[in-house]
């Protein structure tokens, strides 16, 4: 059976949706991001934006510059799932093999339809079309595996269909930059131009030993494979996809910043959402890692094992602030280097119901706050009730790009 | 210029298979004709569940929401 894979990729995805909810942003260059007005981050920019080079992840004063009259809409991460909960609906009407692979981005195996496979795709666009909204556009790609098909998808936006043929696999990879490959990030094509390779066709000539010398094994035979098309990664639905093996968040500041008591109360925050979310699944972890990445995109990591199980926000954060302190020195108002990004997660995961609980009072009362405060978050809806630590976070997080946190019983 | 309004308001609307739209709001007020339903989505806030309208009215933008478990029509935002 030959195999076809579809890659659907929804064209600037927040700011459609947006402009498809709003009749007076269509045509017009919009970027969602934060509150207006305020230094944030472009979560996503419109087609319009982008003709001006707006771009995802930059800074909204850089975004400004680029496009004057461009216009800021604070992003709404409960309106994008729920759509995306509906485009997975149209697309598992098709196949039950579908992976996401982000919010905005999934592969589908029409295997069993290959020959169906131009009309299915044309079909996908006239559904999301009729069942979400007339501007909702996605751009897809067809091909015989994953790489080929999501590679095949940038080929034209928005609202393209490439197909991948025998015939057109050399002129599509051949007229790829390195940089278009999934897989290939700045620091890959970095080494890779510094070893004289700067376009496909000069990648095809250097043989796979030299490569997986140059890159390891893993990467070196990916990056071999990927010059000439091949790919036999399956396609893995959520029904299939690997058992949780951590948890984690992150989150890019909306400025560079050494203000020590807001980088701990973000902490905070993130250890707190992490703690949540392993309540919410009846997990608790005893690997707790944390990664700062610093202005000029460098950063430091660093994970403790514990000899105990954790799911109680503040005790992650203070592990966290822990790391944080012996990784990064500071004072007690400053960090000695400002940092961008902040990420902590959890890790090394057991079923709550497979551990006892503790005997200590201390730690039954803490328990007891925390399930009282998770009921109350569940029944009223998230952050009604939340650790007061956290504030200057949320303060600033109103701000941040595609975050938008109603502070209730204000 | 886009604002929060978190305000109830009256709501006309039509159910049908197990679907509501709205047609009519009165905010301030003012009756305001449902021209078009742009986008719809739905929102848990807790354990309450909210059906949301991007809609058209008089030229200008709104987002209005239907919390079922209340039988509440509250208008989210504007845009002018």
């Amino acid at each position: 059976m030959t195999r076809t894979i579809l890659h659907i990729d929804m064209n600037s995805y927040f700011a459609t949706v947006e402009q498809q909810a709003n009749p007076l942003l269509r045509g017009k260059p919009i970027a969602v991001s934060g509150r207006p007005n305020i230094q944030s981050v472009v979560a996503t920019a419109s087609y319009e934006a982008k003709k001006y080079g707006v771009k995802s992840g930059m800074n909204t004063w850089e975004a400004k510059k680029l496009c004057p009259f461009l216009i800021f809409i604070p992003g709404d991460p409960n309106k994008y799932i729920d759509i995306t909960g509906r485009l997975i609906k149209i697309f598992k009407s098709y196949t039950p093999l579908v992976e996401i692979f982000s919010i905005d981005e999934v592969f589908l195996d029409l295997s069993h339809a290959s020959s169906r496979a131009q009309e299915i795709a044309l079909e996908i666009k006239v559904r999301i079309r009729r069942e979400i909204g007339d501007k909702m556009t996605c751009s897809i790609g067809v091909a015989s595996n994953k790489f080929l098909a999501k590679l095949a998808s940038e080929k034209k936006k928005p609202d393209g269909l490439t197909i991948v043929t025998p015939e057109t696999l050399d002129e599509i990879l051949l007229s790829s930059k390195l940089d278009d490959f999934c897989g290939i990030g700045r620091r890959i094509l970095a080494r890779l131009s510094g070893m004289g390779i700067y376009t496909v066709a000069q990648l095809r000539k250097v043989p796979r030993e030299f490569l997986v010398a140059a890159f390891g094994n893993v990467c070196g035979n990916h990056l071999h494979d990927m010059a000439f098309g091949f790919d036999d990664s399956p396609v893995v639905p959520d029904f299939e996809a690997d058992e949780q093996k951590s948890f984690g968040h992150s989150l890019t500041l909306p400025t560079e910043t050494d203000d020590r008591a807001y980088v701990e109360a973000v902490l905070l925050r993130l250890a707190e959402k992490v703690a949540r979310r392993l309540r919410a699944e009846n997990f608790a972890g005893r690997l707790v890692h944390l990664y700062i990445r610093f202005p000029n995109l460098g950063g430091v990591g660093e994970q403790k094992a514990l000899g105990y199980y954790v799911d109680d926000g503040y005790e992650i954060f203070g592990i966290g602030r822990e790391i944080l302190n012996k990784s990064l020195p500071s004072t007690d108002y400053r960090l000695l280097t400002k940092i961008r990004m902040l990420s902590i997660g959890v890790g090394s995961l057991v079923k709550k119901d497979l551990l006892t609980s503790s005997l200590l009072p201390e730690k039954q009362r803490a328990e007891k706050i925390v399930s009282s405060m998770d009921l109350v978050n569940n029944h009223f809806g998230e952050n009604t009730i939340f650790r007061a630590a956290v504030l200057p976070a949320f303060e600033r997080e109103k701000n941040v790009a595609g975050i938008r946190i109603k502070l209730r019983f204000q | 210029m886009y604002e929060e309004i978190n305000e109830r308001v009256t709501v006309v609307a039509v159910f049908k298979n197990g679907h509501a739209l709205p047609y009519l709001f009165n905010w301030r007020g003012r009756k305001y004709r449902v021209e078009e339903v742009n986008l719809e989505h739905e929102e848990r806030r807790g354990d309450e569940l909210l059906f949301c309208y991007s809609i058209s009215a008089g030229g200008n933008a709104y987002e209005l929401s239907f919390n079922n478990r209340h039988l509440v029509w509250t208008l989210e935002r504007v845009w002018q």
